[in-house]
């Protein structure tokens, strides 16, 4: 078997051991450490690639060890389609603030005036001018 | 052959968990972030948590497109219950992840309320002048909208509240609230389907009227939960009759449709 065929067949081992219950075991084998099972699965594969570097000056075999670790770890562990990034999200949310904080005000108390004397509404729920007796919120014409 | 495949459905769940767990934890500065730099204004932050129950919602649908399109074959063609484990495995997956989201969301908006309640306590202290004569104005509540005639010159001043009294006393509060009651809601979730699973390995037996009084009772226990913590923070008396509309749906839709428990405890309406 050529180096290339050997690469192929630690590939598929380390693939199909990861997804198995017999991973601790093959990860031991490779000297393989990590936090998790993905963080293993990557050490193998590095150790893998570290070894045939020694083995050959071919210039197809080094560009497909250059490779090889990504795509494997492309095949054995599944995307999940997500994107990563949140910040778009962040910034869509704060879009529109300047525009609102510019139309809303600050002041929280208001007295009703009269649109023809100015006089203040004094009963409550009376809306005629206790003053000149036109209708509080009534345009001149 | 059977424990190839549940291994390699694990390592794909775990994965979107990853996945979720790294979305929490980058959401979580950001909504806390937006929340204190809008206190006064929900808009953002809801803006915000509408894009992230998107993206959370795009895990769970990516759980259901794979399982749908290359998994649930696979389940199937060994059959009997490593099939029943994979549907089991998938509805899990989903519902804890949704779980985890929401309380991540309640602990955010929590932080969130818990932060406003003295700044609102200090506006709602400070005083309100007529703006007629400028005399102090006896309000009755800072907490609503109010028309008060001035002691002084008896000019009529309409007073709202300040936004961050709106925010705390408002969405703030309504939040605290939903998070005390949340514990429960999912009580009610993972009651329904342990009686599902229960029902199945009992091939279809159909639930024990007891059960259904067990389901009742947690249910209760969301609303009641909801209107006596809103009321402790409100200080407004529990607003029994929203529990009691919340019941009513849940037995008219939910428990006076089944004929044995309507036989044992008759329609409730």
């Amino acid at each position: 078997m050529d180096l290339v065929g050997t690469l192929s067949a630690h590939r598929a081992h380390l693939v199909d051991a990861f997804r198995g219950p017999s991973w601790a075991a093959v990860a031991q084998d490779y000297g393989a450490t990590g936090a998790t099972r993905e963080d293993q699965l990557r050490a193998a594969l590095t150790a893998v690639v570290t070894w045939a570097r020694g083995l050959t000056a071919d210039p197809a075999v080094l560009a497909h060890l250059d490779t090889f670790v990504s795509e494997a770890m492309d095949a054995a562990v599944p995307k999940t389609g997500a994107v990563a990034g949140l910040s778009m999200i962040f910034a869509n949310a704060t879009a529109s603030t300047g525009w609102w904080a510019s139309q809303m005000s600050s002041k929280t108390t208001y007295v009703a005036s009269c649109t023809s004397c100015g006089a203040p509404q004094k009963k409550l729920l009376k809306f005629t001018c206790e003053y000149c007796g036109l209708p509080l919120y009534e345009e001149l014409r | 052959m059977s424990q190839e495949l549940i291994d390699r459905w694990t390592v794909f769940i775990e994965k979107v968990s990853e996945r979720l767990d790294a979305i929490i934890q980058e959401a979580g500065q950001g909504v806390l972030a937006i929340g204190r730099a809008h206190r006064e204004d929900s808009m953002p932050l809801n803006n915000a948590l509408t894009g992230l129950d998107h993206r959370v919602r795009q895990l769970e649908e990516r759980i259901d497109q794979v399982w749908d399109d290359k998994v649930e074959g696979q389940f199937s063609s060994v059959g009997g219950k490593v099939h029943d484990l994979g549907i089991d495995m998938t509805a899990d997956a989903k519902r804890t992840h949704r779980q985890r989201w929401e309380r991540a969301k309640a602990s955010w908006l929590s932080t969130l309320a818990n932060e406003a309640k003295p700044l609102a306590l200090a506006a709602e202290a400070e005083p309100v002048a007529c703006q007629n004569c400028g005399a102090p104005l006896a309000l009755p509540t800072r907490r609503k909208t109010v028309s008060h005639p001035c002691g002084s010159c008896g000019t009529v001043n309409q007073v709202v509240p300040p936004a961050i009294v709106r925010a705390y006393f408002g969405a703030g509060c309504v939040n605290l609230a939903n998070a005390a009651s949340l514990p429960h809601r999912h009580a009610v979730e993972d009651n329904r389907v342990e009686v599902d699973r229960w029902s199945r390995a009992r091939n279809w037996a159909a639930e024990t009227v007891e059960s259904m009084e067990t389901w009742r009772d947690l249910e209760r226990k969301v609303h009641q939960t909801y209107a006596e913590t809103l009321a402790s923070l409100t200080g407004e008396p529990i607003d029994t009759g929203f529990v009691e509309s919340r019941m009513k749906h849940f037995m008219k839709y939910g428990l006076d449709m089944n004929q044995a428990w309507v036989k044992v405890h008759g329609r409730s309406t």
